[in-house]
């Protein structure tokens, strides 16, 4: 297992909420996505160990995203980070095997309680 | 005018986004329905501009439902569906109305309906101001029924800001069946504006 996450949302302000909940944690190095295009590379490229995924997005939603992502060979643990967090979207990414959903906002004591999951 | 850069927008959006995910949640708890929402927009006011969504039909009369915003932040925001749309809202929340005269009907809809909005708005406008460490009041629900020009116009004339800029965020909310569509606002003051981008700044510089 690599120390790479990769985000993938499309607002910079929330990539950078993000990484300040990792800031104090120097073990991992965080790779930022801003679209499905480029997630799908940089997850190829760099073989991320966890992608963090916003739901809602334009052309894709996260859930989408992951499947194309699965679908390409991409085996890293998926999370769900979003304000969307209605039955339904939970419903959909836990069918895809995403291993969390952490609601927005994000918070530090959210991330840590995930990666001590892992 | 008040200018925006990207950046700004971009966190515009970012908190909108959360707010009105959270109004969505509730939504779809009232009605045991999943919502679609959009990504939410900017406008600057004057109001045609909100106006222009092509889900919008000039002529029809909606529903909307208001509540002022003061205190930290000044503005107000509103739940705005199709006339029509209020009985599936009423039913789903309330369930099978007891025999009514149409009067009486036409009353507990609109009760029904400021509960809703009441939900909705507050749940959307308390996680924004927590996140930006914000202290509002939201004065108590209203209830307005008229073409949606002249909702808006009522509106923004009430909110008697005459001296500075308003900035409106929205998003579309929408039942899966696409059987109800509604649409949410938060509209803020440019000096509320600035105090939303100055708190998210905060949060964002760590």
């Amino acid at each position: 297992m690599n120390n790479k996450i990769l985000i993938v949302d499309d607002s910079a302000t929330a990539r950078k909420l993000f990484k300040i909940c990792l800031a104090e944690n120097a073990d991992y190095e965080v790779i930022e996505a801003n679209a499905w295009q480029p997630a799908i590379e940089l997850a190829k490229l760099h073989a991320p160990f966890l992608i963090f995924l916003d739901y809602n997005m334009p052309e894709k939603s996260g859930g989408e995203i992951a499947k194309l992502m699965q679908e390409q060979g991409i085996t890293a643990r998926f999370v769900l980070l979003t304000a969307n967090t209605q039955q339904s979207i939970i419903d959909e990414v836990t069918a895809l095997g995403f291993f969390d959903v952490i609601e927005k906002p994000v918070t530090v004591e959210h991330v840590k309680a995930l990666l001590d999951k892992l | 005018m008040m200018k925006l850069t990207a950046e700004q927008e971009d966190a515009l959006i970012e908190i909108g986004n959360i707010g009105m995910s959270k109004a969505a949640k509730q939504l779809s708890v009232l009605l045991n329905s999943p919502i679609k929402i959009t990504i939410p927009k900017i406008s600057f006011i004057p109001l045609k501009e909100i106006a222009q969504d092509e889900t919008f039909d000039l002529e029809q009369i909606y529903i909307l439902v208001s509540q002022r915003v003061g205190k930290d932040l000044e503005g107000c925001s509103a739940l705005v569906f199709r006339r029509e749309h209020a009985n599936i809202l009423t039913l789903a929340v309330i369930g099978v109305a007891p025999e009514f005269t149409q009067k009486e009907a036409r009353a507990y809809e609109q009760e029904a309906m400021l509960e809703i909005g009441n939900v909705i708005i507050t749940s959307c406008i308390s996680v924004i101001t927590k996140m930006v460490s914000q202290t509002v009041e939201l004065s108590l629900p209203i209830y307005n029924e008229d073409k949606l020009l002249d909702l808006l116009r009522e509106l923004f004339n009430s909110m008697n800001q005459s001296n500075q800029n308003l900035l409106a965020i929205s998003t579309k909310l929408e039942t899966q069946e696409d059987n109800l569509t509604g649409h949410l606002f938060l509209i803020l003051t440019e000096s509320s504006i600035n105090a939303l981008l100055e708190g998210i700044r905060k949060l964002t510089s760590g």
